[in-house]
């Protein structure tokens, strides 16, 4: 499976933030997509998930079965604020996820909160009463439920604590088979650690930075002169 | 003082440039011309400064004479037998309720986080200046007000004097009180709607004495205005000794998340729709069998049910009182009795300006997308069009459903009145019955569709959609002129149903066909 970028632009007024990016992500793996504060990285996954009009551009998911276009329920998209129903409880959320798509059900209700390690007590509270991990826990909990083929993980793992992180990261990293995952974030460790790629906007335009032979602090230093390099900071 | 009050109309100046800059660049003649540099030019700003100031001054005048104009009018036309004395009723009673709900140093605004928390200025001396300027604002606006109407309309000045220096005073007050209570209480009290609800409606019904001919003496207005200058001289004294000013408003400015793009008045919407942890207890009975998008809405109304029906229940409230003076009015007094009887017989179509004010729309599609939509569009399958349909039929049935009780109280009040003022035809009182209620359909459609097809709220309730503003006001617009028309009862009801049914009917097509591309996220 390969998800493939092609001539996509995006211009804020007259500020053009991606120009012409030809790109293709591919299945099994995690991508960290890296780049300077504001160089378009929540509008690249903005614009894949249709949130956005883009100025031009097309998106294609190639499968066993043909390359076609890219359709928004083919993603899921945890963003780095999570936002969820805050007058459900998890329970009830979560059991309208599976009510309305039951044919996605692979487990019990019970066994999916142990996925994401959310206790009996904490699925009955209000998700208003959620902290910022726990609602991030359901965001990734809805996406394993609704299995899409691509994930879209904007700062995921910022502000959460080391425990909540490192079960998100061995999370991720079950998810990843039959997956393409895009992560973006700013924590460069992080990127080395979880990530299969990586990935870097600048200049408006996205590149992978190749690894080969380098060891891992010349691979920082590599990363971190590219993204020194964007002209438009 | 001097440095503090430049400082601030600095500040006030250069918003307004830069609004002026931004609306300008909206227009497509100028987007071209006119980059985003203009921002920057200082020399520029700096020329057109002194305009920007006349323009700030001008609109504060105008603001407070189209308040006091709309006033002295409206209780010229309301009360063409004793207007004067009405009105200095009105007047006293209007300028209690600003004492209560008038609150300059508990609001928060963006000049106030840059003075305060921006450019650390001196909390004491900000909030002393501040005030001072606004006091003699108000001083100098309301003299020229009272000035025209002594002038022209030959009011006395020593009511008009008494009016003015009780604005003036009960104001001083009405901000020490109420600056008191935050300290005790860590809220702003009109927070507590019921208590705000109780006193705005106990004071509005007070104004409307005058209807019943009942008006303040001039006596009262004596006292009223000792009791103002003396409790105003322990209130500047704790005015001025108030040590903590920045510490308040810090606490209120993160309460309210101004610089979040927030400004105070989407803040009260936010506070009016947000779901509570006490909500959260559904009986069982309401949920038992229900699955998906059904237990979702169900789930959605009981726990808002206390914020969605608050205010229809208040309304429904102030019309039963409104009926029941009605009808001790027509019962005593025969000039009433024809005037209602007048109403009934030519001037039916009042009641469409009446459900339009009633109408709750607007808060329960605040509520829908404050509390769920907002987070719910960010989910891929929520706005799959079969979803964002069969959720608007079921949130159309709960808007009826949340608009009923004023409705059957203006439904059943009718037919009392109208048995009461012996014009009870039951085929007139059947059709009267339906067209209320499809006018309250009507309604709850129209804000309904308005929502789903311009979806205008950001994540703050702050409406970012000029189109649906423009569609609002149009609605208020049309219901007041359609509330005008006179003509036979019959003959109104018939052709306004026609249309109501042709422009559901024709809405409802529209929802089908574009919502599932309009509803989305700003």
């Amino acid at each position: 499976m390969k998800l493939e970028i092609q001539h996509l632009t995006k211009s804020y007024g007259e500020k053009e933030v991606l120009k012409d990016i030809d790109f293709i992500f591919e299945e099994g793996k995690i991508y960290g997509l890296l780049g300077r504060n504001g160089v378009g990285k929540t509008t690249f996954f903005n614009a894949l998930n249709e949130d956005i009009d883009i100025d031009s551009g097309k998106f294609f998911l190639e499968t066993e079965y043909g390359k076609n276009k890219l359709k928004t329920k083919d993603i899921g998209y945890v963003i780095s604020t999570p936002i969820v129903p805050e007058f459900l409880t998890a329970k009830e959320f979560i059991q309208f996820y599976l009510d309305i798509n039951p044919e996605k059900q692979k487990k019990t209700i019970e066994e999916y909160f142990e996925l994401v390690k959310i206790s009996k007590k904490d699925q009955e509270l209000l998700l208003k009463e959620y902290s910022h991990g726990m609602k991030n826990k359901i965001q990734i909990l809805v996406n394993m439920i609704s299995n899409p083929k691509i994930i879209l993980l904007d700062e995921p793992l910022t502000s959460l604590d080391i425990v909540i992180q490192e079960e998100m990261k061995k999370l991720l990293k079950d998810m990843k088979k039959d997956h393409i995952i895009i992560l973006s974030t700013h924590i460069l460790e992080l990127a080395i650690d979880l990530c299969d790629d990586i990935v870097i906007l600048s200049n408006k335009q996205i590149s992978k930075v190749e690894k080969k032979e380098l060891t891992t602090k010349k691979y920082k230093d590599k990363i971190i002169k590219q993204l020194k390099d964007d002209k438009n900071e | 003082m001097n440095s503090i009050l430049k400082k601030s109309f600095e500040i006030d100046t250069t918003y307004s440039i830069n609004s002026f800059f931004y609306i300008l660049r909206k227009i497509p003649i100028f987007k071209d011309l006119i980059t985003e540099d203009i921002y920057k030019s200082t020399s520029l700003k700096r020329k057109i400064r002194f305009f920007s100031f006349l323009y700030l001054l001008c609109k504060k005048i105008l603001l407070k004479l189209v308040y006091f104009l709309v006033l002295f009018y409206s209780c010229q036309s309301l009360f063409p037998k004793n207007n004067m004395n009405s009105f200095f009723h009105v007047y006293f009673i209007f300028t209690i309720i600003g004492f209560f709900i008038n609150n300059k140093l508990l609001n928060v605004s963006k000049k106030k986080y840059i003075c305060l928390l921006l450019f650390e200025m001196n909390d004491t001396s900000y909030l002393r200046t501040s005030f001072i300027w606004n006091q003699m604002t108000n001083l100098l606006l309301n003299g020229l007000c009272f000035f025209m109407i002594i002038k022209f309309y030959h009011y006395p000045i020593s009511y008009s004097l008494i009016a003015i220096f009780f604005s003036f005073f009960t104001r001083v007050i009405g901000e020490a009180l109420n600056y008191m209570y935050y300290q005790k209480y860590h809220y702003i009290w009109y927070s507590n709607t019921r208590l705000y609800f109780f006193i705005l409606g106990l004071l509005l019904s007070l104004s409307a004495l005058p209807l019943i001919h009942i008006e303040l003496p001039f006596f009262v207005y004596i006292i009223l205005i000792i009791l103002s200058i003396v409790g105003s001289i322990p209130s500047w004294i704790y005015l001025w000794k108030i040590k903590n000013y920045k510490a308040v408003y810090k606490k209120i400015n993160s309460q309210v998340k101004q610089m979040d793009s927030t400004n105070e008045k989407d803040y009260m919407k936010q506070m009016m729709v947000e779901v509570k942890a006490k909500d959260k207890k559904i009986s069982e009975k309401k949920i038992r069998g229900k699955k998906g998008y059904d237990l979702f809405n169900t789930i959605f109304f009981e726990r808002h049910k206390e914020i969605l029906l608050r205010s229809s229940r208040n309304y429904g409230i102030i019309l039963i009182i409104v009926y029941i003076g009605l009808l001790a009015m027509i019962t005593n007094d025969t000039k009433w009795f024809h005037n209602i009887h007048d109403l009934y017989e030519y001037h039916i179509a009042w009641f469409v300006f009446i459900m339009y004010f009633m109408n709750r729309g607007s808060i329960v599609t605040q509520a829908m997308f404050f509390n769920c939509d907002h987070a719910m569009l960010r989910y891929n399958f929520y706005r799959e069009p079969s979803t964002i349909l069969s959720l608007f039929k079921k949130r159309l049935m709960t808007t009826i459903k949340v608009n009923m009780f004023p409705t059957l109280v203006i439904a059943i009040g009718n037919i009392i009145l109208e048995i009461v003022l012996k014009d009870f035809k039951i085929s007139l009182m059947i059709i009267q019955i339906l067209w209320i209620i499809s006018l309250n359909v009507f309604f709850s459609t129209h804000y309904l569709i308005i929502y789903y097809l311009l979806q205008p709220y950001n994540k703050d309730l702050e409406i970012k959609k000029i189109s649906y503003s423009v569609i609002v006001l149009l609605t208020y617009f049309i219901s007041y002129q359609v509330s005008r028309i006179t003509t036979n009862t019959l003959l109104f009801l018939g052709i306004s149903m026609i249309i109501i049914i042709g422009y559901i009917t024709l809405s409802l097509r529209l929802v089908y066909k574009l919502a599932p591309s309009t509803f989305k996220l700003n």
